[in-house]
């Protein structure tokens, strides 16, 4: 049977003060106020003498031989080296560990911080250490899309603390599209990824308004002594939901967009919705697929739409539908000039 | 509000120049030297963007008293005789230019790489250090 995770944290807490030598024969009240300290909530005494009987029954792999003590008022274990923190997993266990393990390897070396990668190393090694390799599949069997030497991904972690402690940063920034350099303070709100690329978004000082800069144009940062600015008009869920990708064009408030995908590509439109937004507003006989979407623009809007321009057309707004054309345009001269 | 501990950041500090191509962007300051923040953009003036260093010779100026304190380290540029050769006109380079530690107080100072330049050369005149704009980095 599946543990829920605050039994199974009193469970713990109740094993801890059985194995105390310091404090032994703890009473019911002792459980109690022990649980209730450390999980913040309250508790019966019904609850407790359940959580007794269930650690008795076996839940947690080997019944646990809890004994009251009329003598000392009090619980004891009747083996004094047992702790069901001894109790050896069961296969199934043994498995989903070494399958988190996995998954989590995944997702560490460059990805998230180094308190992660020593952390999920230490799980590892403790895992292969007290219970031996996994039998089967040796190599891992989950492979992600993962960033390998992005410029600039160094900072991740430093922007991380920033956001989480606080603090607000200096740094240099590059503009590809401008090709000038600006020496921002930014009060980080948030990380974003699109499509494999990080970004940091914040208040910044010098633009005096919420703004977006790809971490890979960002130079030596620094952590600043002073106070953090929050604009209240910053909303995360325009960031997390409404836009799609992470530069907002100027003036384009969240709209429908309407497109048409021909047969070889709606499957695929089908099967992986380019936002949550997506619906499916009408199939034609031949398989061709008209979508809305409902989303802030964004320059990675029009990049995903062009580049799937052989297959896909917008329907409307107009705006979208100029911009794509321009798009095809400049690629068609790029063709001459450079090709 | 001076720690002597402390580092303190002027980030985009009020400056003259008559320099095209490079941006003075932060000074930091600390008891062990006053390092400058540059970035520069390669221009198509030159074949292929050019090259840059600095001349061992560039000092900072600090005003109205004109001690002259001299370069003492670079960071991502040459410094002397050798050249970091641009490969495109669209290259950039930031870079950081390090000078002895100045007294943190509101000041204004230069930052001359040659005297009389032709232009060519990275100058700032008339930076201002206002204590009241700098911030204490952690």
């Amino acid at each position: 049977m599946p543990l829920n995770k605050l039994a199974y944290a009193r469970y713990n807490i109740i094993d801890d003060c059985l194995t105390n030598k310091r404090r032994k024969y703890p009473s019911m009240e002792d459980l109690i106020t022990t649980c209730e300290e450390k999980l913040q909530k309250q508790f019966s005494i019904s609850q407790l003498q359940k959580d007794i009987k269930v650690m008795k029954e076996g839940i947690m792999g080997s019944p646990a031989p809890i004994k009251f003590s009329k003598s000392h008022n009090g619980y004891y274990y009747d083996d004094p080296d047992f702790s069901i923190k001894r109790v050896p997993l069961n296969s199934d266990e043994l498995e989903a560990l070494h399958q988190a393990a996995d998954l989590m390897k995944v997702f560490s070396g460059t990805r998230v911080s180094q308190y992660f990668n020593d952390a999920v190393h230490k799980i590892d090694t403790a895992l292969k250490v007290d219970y031996g390799q996994p039998q089967k599949n040796h190599y891992p069997i989950i492979d992600i899309e993962r960033p390998s030497a992005h410029k600039g991904f160094q900072y991740f972690e430093f922007f991380t603390e920033a956001a989480q402690n606080r603090n607000p940063v200096s740094f240099v920034h590059y503009s590809y599209d401008k090709r000038q350099f600006s020496a921002v303070i930014l009060h980080t709100y948030m990380l974003k990824e699109f499509h494999n690329r990080w970004y940091v978004i914040g208040y910044s000082e010098k633009h005096k308004e919420v703004r977006t800069f790809g971490i890979d144009r960002i130079y030596d940062p620094l952590m600043l002594n002073r106070q953090f600015t929050e604009d209240k008009k910053f909303d995360p869920d325009y960031f997390l939901k409404d836009l799609y990708g992470v530069l907002p064009l100027k003036g384009r408030k969240k709209q429908r967009i309407d497109f048409r995908v021909n047969p070889r590509l709606s499957n695929y439109f089908i099967a992986n919705p380019m936002h949550h937004s997506q619906r499916i507003i009408k199939y034609h006989e031949y398989g061709t697929v008209d979508f809305r979407i409902e989303v802030v623009p964004t320059l990675e809007l029009l990049n995903d739409f062009f580049m799937h321009s052989t297959k896909l057309v917008v329907l409307n707004p107009d705006w979208i539908k100029e911009e794509i054309k321009m798009m095809n345009k400049t690629a068609a001269n790029n063709e001459r000039l450079f090709g | 509000m001076s720690d002597s501990s402390a580092k303190y950041l002027f980030s985009a500090p009020v400056h003259k120049t008559t320099c095209t191509y490079v941006q003075l962007l932060r000074i930091i300051m600390d008891k062990e030297h006053t390092r400058i923040d540059l970035g520069y953009q390669a221009t198509d003036y030159y074949d292929k963007g050019g090259w840059v260093r600095m001349s061992e010779k560039t000092y900072i100026r600090v005003l109205p008293d004109d001690d002259k304190l001299t370069i003492t380290g670079t960071e991502n540029i040459p410094k002397g005789n050798t050249k970091y050769e641009f490969k495109t006109t669209k290259d950039w380079l930031y870079f950081s230019l390090y000078f002895p530690p100045i007294p943190f107080k509101t000041c204004k100072i230069e930052l001359i790489e040659k005297e009389n330049s032709d232009g060519t050369d990275f100058n700032f005149y008339d930076i201002q250090l206002r204590i009241s704009e700098a911030i204490k980095l952690l």
